[in-house]
């Protein structure tokens, strides 16, 4: 959505400019038009603007129902006291902001949002400093990278789902294959209850995530070093430039659009990071690893409270939005600099 | 509440295979009209059509929607049934919808706000309020079905405010399961109090089994496998932290602090628990009849089933009240009647009878179940304990889910003992409270 919102306003612009220049033209070389040639000008002119409307008509009602429809009824139902009833025969009677009340004084809140914020600042670090080693180590060609790199994807092409699966076996206080291996080389000596304790069960998803998510920031920041023009390094390294003063000097600034646009998607992929956590832990023990994301499906279709779920869903709505427009901000930036 | 497979893992997918196979000899055994459909219908008939209407249909076939949860060795009888229907009504076919135990809620739910739910809609009890009192379902009296001959347990799992809106095959609850070979390699007989499940837990705890284990995870297991334990020590719903509900909690949790359960008690649903126990790591169990065909088809298991353990040796352990149910939705009166038919058609007798003593559920009929109790030894157990099960919702309601949930968080705080089990019924109970407010306030 943010993407094509960038795109159309600079189609915009362009569009204007072109008319713009065209019309000064026909000044300047003072070509005399007749009165009927004019008026069918701009006939053709007010029915090519509604032609070029009609090509915003699919995106439009593609946005109104895939897009706003759920975000509103989102909304409207945070704002009512949908219980199962209320839910199933709409009759939930309206309650202002009585969720969102009830919602930031419940006291599971703090620890929702504490780690949710660690969950976000942990994944999105390690998965970017781990996906830029990667990307730049995938720059140099050796036998089989290829096959390697596209090897490293499998994470992120696994559905959830599989991967909250696989790792909940791996990560088994008795049985997992993770403590057998600790305790084989001698780093542990008793179980690590990876999943049982409230604090390292939130390590432990923060572990999953960070895994699912370093091939997407390898693939892009790949792409970019990918970008840059070679002869950039080559003028460095005449200059007599290291090779840490070409990263920090060439490949970092070069890379800035791209890195602004990893960590914001991050950021969103990982705000709404679900289906791993559901099954690795349901968020548990005690929230232990409960997100606003997994508390949000729990509030509503564990305790069956809709309108508390809608509330807590609706303030992530606001986190990412704020981000979505930090997002087309530093993207616009990018592209006129 | 049965914990139905979440997903179908490999080992589901094969001890259903073996179970299709046994199948054909248990067919023999059963009623007449059970047997004539194993005649007609046979295994690989019935297995495919799943769907028959589509392909088979006839032009005017009429099709009635049915959704449930049964997706380990029930299903098959599910699909037998109806095919059976089929074949007895050749103008209707019955399009069967299986969605996983965890997801079925949230399904008939956002399905019943959107107006289009199924003709015949299978839940487990204790939805029944929530549905019924959101003016979704039919009361089944206005198609001729009463409860007379129904047992007290049916009559509860499918009554909201004085009428019946549901019916099912069977009812079932949870025992404490043992593995013979196990108890009796430690010296052990299975227990009967609190007192004697704790020593016997302890002994049998060794060599990487543990002597008792049980499901404390994140989804309705934790508190439905609590309740026995909270109820006959006087717990209370509505008053979660009162003496008895702390009597319970503190044993329980005492069992996981002297390492007699594992504290991965915090991540396992039924279905964990149930593997554990098949594949011999765990000695006793919390579990239901419902895993009869899985542990009856793990080769060297050999398992005894007694009553829960009460605190004191007389006396008996107030369990709650398990099984599903099928309802008539509103749709429109000619489906509705439609339905009714299907439901008609898949309790009678003889399909009650195969069911439950397949599934080991104590049979909805008063008649099959008397039958049944009779014949097979196990069900004993579950039936005694049957006559004194509680409905989870009959107190609180609509608020049930709610507190399931607080009461869930209270356990695990217990159970890994991050605070007392006193501290952590006294966090639930301000939950407890607010759940019961606003279902009172009737949204």
């Amino acid at each position: 959505m943010v993407e094509t919102t960038g795109t159309t306003v600079d189609a915009r612009t362009r569009a204007l400019t072109t008319r713009r220049r065209w019309r000064g033209g026909a000044v300047r070389h003072g070509i005399h038009r007749p009165a009927r040639d004019r008026r069918r000008g701009e006939r053709s002119l007010w029915s090519r603007k509604v032609g070029r409307a009609m090509f915003l008509v699919p995106a439009l009602v593609y946005l109104a129902l895939l897009f706003a429809y759920p975000l509103v009824y989102n909304i409207l139902l945070s704002l009512r006291q949908a219980g199962v009833i209320g839910f199933v025969n709409d009759s939930a009677k309206f309650a202002g902001l009585a969720n969102y009340r009830t919602a930031l004084a419940n006291p599971a809140l703090p620890t929702v949002v504490v780690n949710t914020a660690i969950f976000l600042v942990a994944s999105l670090v390690f998965q970017f400093v781990i996906g830029f080693g990667l990307a730049l180590f995938f720059t140099r060609r050796f036998p089989l990278s290829g096959l390697l790199r596209a090897l490293l994807l499998v994470p992120w092409l696994l559905p959830g789902v599989v991967t909250g699966s696989i790792l909940r076996f791996m990560f088994d206080t008795s049985d997992g294959m993770i403590n057998q291996v600790l305790k084989d080389v001698g780093i542990i000596h008793a179980p690590v209850q990876w999943l049982s304790d409230p604090h390292l069960a939130l390590v432990t998803v923060i572990v999953a995530n960070i895994w699912v998510g370093i091939p997407f920031n390898m693939l892009l920041l790949h792409g970019g070093i990918q970008e840059i023009p070679r002869e950039l390094y080559e003028a460095g390294r005449v200059d007599g430039a290291g090779t840490l003063r070409l990263f920090r000097s060439i490949t970092v600034p070069m890379l800035r659009p791209v890195i602004a646009v990893v960590l914001i998607l991050g950021f969103i992929y990982t705000l709404k990071a679900f289906d791993i956590i559901v099954v690795m832990t349901g968020g548990g023990p005690i929230n232990g690893s409960q997100l606003l994301s997994t508390w949000s499906y729990t509030l509503s279709f564990t305790n069956l409270d809709f309108g508390q779920g809608a509330a807590i869903g609706t303030i992530m709505m606001l986190v990412s939005l704020v981000c979505a427009v930090i997002y087309t901000r530093i993207y616009r930036g990018g592209e006129t600099r | 509440m049965k914990a139905t497979r979440r997903t179908m893992s490999t080992g589901e997918a094969r001890s259903r295979t073996r179970w299709t196979k046994r199948r054909s000899g248990a067919g023999a055994v059963v009623g007449a009209g059970a047997a004539l459909l194993m005649a007609t219908g046979g295994v690989a008939a019935s297995a495919a059509s799943v769907t028959p209407h589509r392909s088979t249909g006839h032009a005017s076939s009429v099709t009635i929607t049915e959704q449930d949860y049964y997706t380990a060795a029930d299903s098959t009888y599910m699909t037998q049934f109806l095919s059976g229907f089929h074949k007895a009504n050749p103008g209707y076919t019955v399009s069967r919808d299986v969605v996983p135990n965890g997801s079925l809620l949230s399904k008939e739910l956002t399905e019943a706000s959107a107006g289009q739910m199924p003709d015949l809609m299978m839940m487990d009890n204790p939805w029944v309020p929530s549905l019924a009192s959101a003016g979704e379902l039919m009361p089944l009296s206005k198609f001729g079905f009463t409860s007379n001959g129904l047992t007290e347990g049916a009559v509860a799992a499918g009554t909201y405010r004085g009428k019946l809106y549901g019916i099912g095959f069977g009812n079932n609850t949870i025992g404490l399961f043992y593995n013979k070979k196990l108890l009796s390699a430690a010296h052990v007989t299975p227990p009967r109090t609190w007192a004697q499940l704790a020593v016997d837990a302890k002994k049998l705890t060794k060599n990487g089994v543990y002597g008792y284990g049980f499901a404390a995870g994140t989804n309705n297991n934790a508190a439905w496998q609590f309740e026995p334990y909270f109820w006959t020590a006087g717990g209370n719903l509505t008053q979660v932290n009162d003496a008895g509900g702390v009597k319970a909690l503190s044993f329980v949790a005492s069992l996981v602090k002297d390492g007699s359960a594992p504290s991965a008690v915090v991540n396992w649903g039924q279905n964990n628990v149930a593997q554990e126990f098949m594949d011999g790591k765990l000695a006793m169990i919390v579990m239901g009849p419902w895993e009869f065909p899985d542990f009856s088809a793990v080769k060297g298991l050999s398992y005894g089933i007694v009553p829960i353990p009460t605190p004191s040796a007389s006396g008996h352990a107030n369990v709650p009240l398990g099984g599903e149910v099928f309802t008539i939705p509103k749709t429109t009166p000619a489906n509705e009647a439609l339905a009714a038919k299907v439901l008609r058609y898949l309790i009678s007798p003889q399909n009650t009878l195969l069911w439950a003593k397949n599934n080991g559920e104590v049979a909805s009929q008063r008649s099959v179940a008397n039958q049944l109790i009779a014949a097979v030894p196990l069900d004993r157990v579950f039936a005694d304990e049957i006559q004194h099960a509680e409905s989870r919702v009959g107190v609180v309601g609509s608020a049930y889910p709610a507190i399931s949930s607080a009461l869930t968080t209270a356990i695990q705080e217990a159970v890994l003992g991050k605070v007392t089990p006193s501290a952590a019924l006294t966090t639930a109970e301000t939950a407890v409270k607010a759940a019961l407010a606003q279902s009172k306030s009737g949204s």
